[in-house]
């Protein structure tokens, strides 16, 4: 077991978190407090009349998926109009983008024009030079992606070895959601590549579909992950599977799907939330277990990384398949 | 006896032969098939046979992944009827078995983990197996097709009847509590005109009629409230209309606070239409959980799971706790007890039953809830009526409602007693019960927040309105622990009647004491007076068994406590504002 | 842009050379395929029909082919052919402020840039849309060409200045090391 090495979160390109939103980040819990300004304001003056002791009720409202959504508008620095320098990253079809006051992450937009999720874009004017010594410009952009919002974008801000995705890859893609990580692992793939993105949900297999109607290279799946069969018409031998289902049987399910889809040698990336697997046990143990597991399915655990200062109690690790040996 | 694999592609199934036919026995297959020319030998297309059309390729692949055989696979397969004992390799199992079930087909099908090596090579050379099948091309159907197969699992998705019960109930608790907000704020705006109104007139919805029909205070005199009001509430009005401290306003002013007493009365309206639609859904989509928890909770139960048959997935367990998450995690934590219930505390049964029956009931309810839920999920029902299809519900509503009041020491319910599908319980030949027997639909409602965590269980989570049924059963608790000290001090205060000087001699005289101790003793209630008039003094150890006696009948009360505690609180409280007084004072003289 | 057809083209070099030699070189016969023949009756049509295709027509933009642009003028097809830095004296100073930009905001610690600038890079601009709030927006006047005009503007020259006088001015009036030194100044001068 030569190569594997749990590793902590901060560090890498991106510098961890000092880009890092310093609003929106962690949604659902903004200084808001209840999304209809009358309620929640506790006992203060004017309340109800008689009643003015009451009030702050509804509490614990569940906001959403909890940690995840509300970053809108991206990192603090990055405002509409500023100039921005873009250079490659260390993992192939990532981009930096560094800006004047904190750095982010990017991918190249395969759909110019359009944000899937209100993410911010980036516009370039790249001069293309013509055959006859000319020189036009076209647009070229890039959306920045999120770290608070991806678990794959908080794995490669975290600074992870390898994240096997790259442009040209098959991806299998389970536990897609309404597809906003799903549209940058398309465009991380580019044309070449192609991302079989599996979600349950109806709900969010809806906004899925229509974020695939608009990219040629993701292939919308709306079926259980838990039975391969169902989909195996429509999913070719791939590269990659990135797992993101926070269920108990999640090494199972992922390591079902590689028996059918991966490729021997194919890299696999599972983002784990210690809470899903075991709310009881503490967190090392819950990722250290899974770990065996997937062991036990003969995948080679490569590294494993904690996501730790964008999403809190969840890590990702990578290995690769090595089926029958 | 030769050896077929069918590989199933975007673009159509095509048939292979493997040249040797005892291919799959082969130890170090896997290594084999990894070589794509070994491959292309080891397999040869047969036949292949392409979908002609974008639909025909959405039915073929949808029955296929369903395990079922499609047309065009039917007549792939009949090529093989001249084949005599062959075998078939197939992906899925169950596709297996359905094609070994195909009449006039002499194939045994192979399937399983032997096959899978096989297959991931077919997948993965299948454009060099299958010539004129490129790759780019193979991507393109499957596009085509993935996209119109999520649609079609999207358009025709089994729970979207559940979904509808899902919003409606949501609706309702977000109705709910607007309501709440615009009827307080209809009272904060018109009772600047008429203050004392509030005070005689409870309720929202005719508090806000009252408003909407009379409009200014000067016309309460000759207003007809009726139809609104019953008659004593009317005359009292009236009466302090007369009499009302408000400040007066212009029309203007009355005129926006009317619209906003409209609002209420219209979204009150549209509360009970949609409680109505809710109740018919839920009897038509989940009859025997209605008929064990109610309409509300039934479909309080089916949000929080996502659909009726994720939820008739659960076992009775979870069933049980389901809402209480929260309190679940962090008991399982703490290794502390775990909830007893969640959602379910709003049924009426639990309702009804009294300390620990409380968790036995839940128990024994949810468990026959999960029960119902299986047979409303899964269950055929052919067009019976309403009662037919909640028969098991209703059967087990009564007995869990007999097993309760065994548990309470009550008589059981007379036999022939009904519960209607509704949860309604009919006696025999009656048409209602008495109200103490009547199935609590408000029960079904909610609880305010506060008042589960001063249950001290773990168990609610409540985000809904307040009900004002169990508010009354809340108040009437703490009456009750309020009572019993209350008659306490009554007769105590009553023992302590004064008594005159006269009397206090004599009295001390017989008792044998001196009359300042016999005054200082009688007052602090140690010394009784007997009924022929003969005091009768109260040692001091007859007066620690006395206390002892009195804390064995009470322990459990927690009312003590909580005084105490509200008493200290207000303590705190006076300290502090002795404290700001102080420093008041302080700061006036500095 | 004017249409010539190759004829006219060709013609025009031609004479353009023959004016340059003095008149010394006739124009070749048939040295080049488009130069006119003797007109027959055939090769008039042709030259009315010819020239239509071959006019210059207005550019249509094409990428470069793909071996020309490799090479070294990309970051491969890894990074989507991202291109070579444009190592204009602006960027050069835009990278020299994003190394230093731990010094502008120290609260917020980064990762320190190498020196180099990187060999394959793109300048981009943040693309503003009307449904961002108007904190996530850069107002007309502030948008600025380059990176260092943009940080610039919140750290402007007069302010640090400014700032800078005001301490100097309070250090300075009348305190007791503005009075030392004065004296000591008198007594080097003494």
């Amino acid at each position: 077991m030569a190569p594997f090495t749990a590793r902590g979160g901060r560090g890498g390109p991106g510098g961890g978190r000092g880009g890092g939103a310093p609003r929106g980040g962690r949604g659902g819990f903004s200084g808001r407090g209840s999304a209809n300004g009358v309620r929640g304001r506790g006992g203060g003056r004017g309340g109800f009349g008689d009643r003015g002791g009451r009030g702050g009720r509804g509490g614990p409202a569940r906001g959403g998926r909890g940690g995840r959504g509300g970053a809108r508008g991206g990192p603090g620095g990055m405002k509409g109009g500023a100039k921005v320098v873009i250079e490659p990253h260390r993992h192939a079809g990532v981009f930096v983008v560094r800006g004047g006051k904190e750095d982010g992450i990017a991918t190249r937009n395969l759909t110019p024009g359009e944000s899937v999720y209100g993410e911010k874009r980036i516009s370039v004017d790249e001069p293309v030079e013509n055959d006859d010594g000319t020189t036009t410009t076209t647009k070229v952009e890039y959306r920045l992606w999120n770290p608070f919002r991806s678990k794959l974008c908080a794995a490669i801000a975290g600074g992870a070895d390898d994240i096997y995705i790259r442009p040209g890859s098959r991806v299998l893609y389970i536990g897609a959601a309404s597809g906003t990580s799903v549209s940058h692992v398309a465009d991380l793939v580019g044309p070449t590549g192609f991302v079989y993105a599996v979600e349950f949900s109806n709900r969010s297999g809806r906004d899925l579909i229509a974020m695939a109607a608009k990219r040629p290279n993701v292939v919308p799946i709306v079926e259980d992950a838990r039975q391969p069969v169902r989909y195996r018409m429509v999913v070719p031998m791939v590269d990659v599977i990135f797992a993101d289902v926070a269920q108990p049987d999640q090494a199972r399910i992922v390591a079902m799907n590689a028996n059918w889809f991966l490729k021997q040698g194919g890299g696999v990336l599972i983002s784990i939330k210690a809470n899903c697997i075991d709310s009881t046990a503490p967190a090392a143990e819950v990722f250290a277990s899974e770990v065996q597991k997937m062991r036990a399915e003969s995948i080679k655990p490569k590294f494993q990384l904690t996501l730790e200062p964008f999403e809190r109690d969840h890590c990702l690790v990578a290995g690769i398949y090595t089926r029958g040996e | 006896m030769s050896l077929f694999v069918l590989a199933e592609t975007p673009a159509g199934y095509g048939l292979l032969k493997a040249s040797d036919k005892k291919m799959l026995k082969n130890a170090d297959l896997a290594a084999e098939l990894g070589k794509p020319e070994r491959l292309i030998e080891m397999l040869k297309l047969k036949k292949f046979v392409k979908f002609d059309s974008a639909a025909m390729a959405l039915e073929e692949a949808a029955a296929v992944s369903q395990g079922q055989i499609p047309p065009l696979l039917t007549s792939l397969l009949e090529d093989l009827q001249a084949e005599k004992k062959a075998s078939l390799a197939v992906a899925d199992l169950k596709l297996g078995t359905a094609i070994s079930n195909l009449p006039g087909l002499n194939v045994t099908p192979v399937a399983g983990s032997d096959t899978m090596d096989l297959f991931r090579a077919v997948r993965e050379h299948v454009s060099s197996l299958i010539p004129g099948l490129d790759q780019d091309v193979l991507d393109r159907m499957t596009l085509g097709l993935s996209h119109s197969m999520s649609r079609h699992k999207l358009k025709f998705s089994a729970d979207k009847v559940d979904s509808m019960i899902i919003q409606a109930i949501k609706m309702l608790d977000d109705i709910d509590k607007e309501l709440n907000v615009y009827a307080m704020r209809t009272k904060e705006w018109y009772g600047w005109h008429f203050p004392e109104m509030a005070k005689t007139l409870n309720d929202n919805l005719a508090y806000a009629r009252v408003v909407r029909s009379v409009g200014m205070r000067d016309n309460f005199k000759d207003a007809d409230l009726s139809d609104i009001l019953p008659e004593d509430v009317e005359v009292s009005l009236k009466a302090s209309a007369e009499l009302s401290m408000g400040v007066e306003i212009t029309e203007d002013d009355l005129k926006n606070a009317v619209e906003l007493a409209d609002q209420v009365i219209k979204f009150t309206e549209y509360r009970a239409q949609l409680t109505s639609y809710l109740e018919s859904r839920m009897r038509a989509i989940a009859p025997n959980l209605t008929a064990l928890v109610g309409y509300l909770v039934g479909a309080r139960l089916i949000s929080h799971a996502g659909s009726v048959l994720s939820l008739a997935k659960a076992p009775g367990s979870t069933i049980q706790i389901l809402g209480a998450e929260k309190a679940l995690f962090r008991a399982l934590k703490t290794k502390k007890d775990t909830p007893k219930y969640g959602i379910m505390y709003h049924s009426s049964l639990v309702g009804q039953a009294t300390g620990k029956n409380k968790g036995k009931i839940a128990r024994m309810l949810s468990a026959k809830v999960a029960l119902g839920l299986r047979v409303d999920a899964l269950g055929d029902d052919d067009e019976e009526d309403d009662e037919q299809r909640a028969a098991l519900g209703l059967t087990n509503r009564i007995k869990l409602e007999n097993y309760l009041r065994r548990l309470e020491g009550k008589a059981a319910l007379p036999k022939g007693t009904n519960v209607t599908p509704s949860g309604e319980i009919v006696s025999a030949g009656q048409f209602s019960l008495k109200e103490t027997g009547r199935y609590a639909v408000d029960a079904d409602g909610v609880v305010d927040h506060d008042m589960a965590d001063a249950d001290a269980e773990p168990a609610t989570k409540s985000k809904k309105s307040k009900k004002p049924r169990i508010e009354v059963v809340e108040e009437k608790d703490v009456d009750m622990e309020d009572a019993p000290e209350d008659s306490d001090d009554d007769s105590d205060e009553a023992s302590v009647k004064k008594l005159s000087e006269k009397e206090y001699e004599r009295l001390a005289d017989l008792s044998g004491i001196s009359v300042k101790k016999f005054k200082r003793k009688y007052e602090r209630g140690d010394i009784q007076l007997g009924e022929d008039g003969n005091p009768k003094v109260l040692s001091k150890k007859e007066l620690k068994k006395l206390r002892k006696t009195e804390n064995n009948d009470e322990p459990a009360e927690p009312s003590p406590e909580k005084k105490k505690k509200r008493k200290a609180e207000d303590g705190e409280a006076e300290s502090k504002k002795d404290k700001k007084s102080k420093k008041k004072r302080e700061s006036l003289s500095a | 842009m004017a249409n010539f057809a190759d004829n006219d083209i060709q013609e025009l070099l031609q004479q353009a050379e023959q004016r340059l030699s003095g008149g010394r070189i006739v124009a070749k016969e048939a040295s080049t395929a488009s130069t006119a023949k003797p007109a027959g009756e055939e090769d008039a049509v042709k030259a009315v029909a010819a020239p239509t295709p071959e006019l210059a027509q207005v550019r249509v933009p094409q990428p470069k082919l793909d071996a020309q642009r490799k090479g070294k003028n990309t970051a491969g097809a890894d990074w989507f052919d991202l291109p070579k830095t444009d190592m204009t004296p602006e960027f050069k100073r835009d990278w020299q402020l994003l190394r230093m930009r731990n010094v502008l905001d120290p609260k917020h610690q980064r990762k320190n840039l190498r020196a180099s600038a990187p060999v394959y890079s793109q300048v981009g601009k943040i693309i503003a849309s009307p449904m961002d709030p108007s904190s996530a927006r850069l107002g007309r006047k502030e948008r600025k060409q380059t990176l260092l005009e943009g940080v610039m503007v919140a750290h402007n020259d007069n302010k640090l200045a400014g700032k800078y006088s005001d301490i100097q001015e309070r250090k300075r009036s009348g305190r007791k090391a503005f009075y030392k030194s004065v004296v000591s100044k008198r007594r080097q001068r003494n």
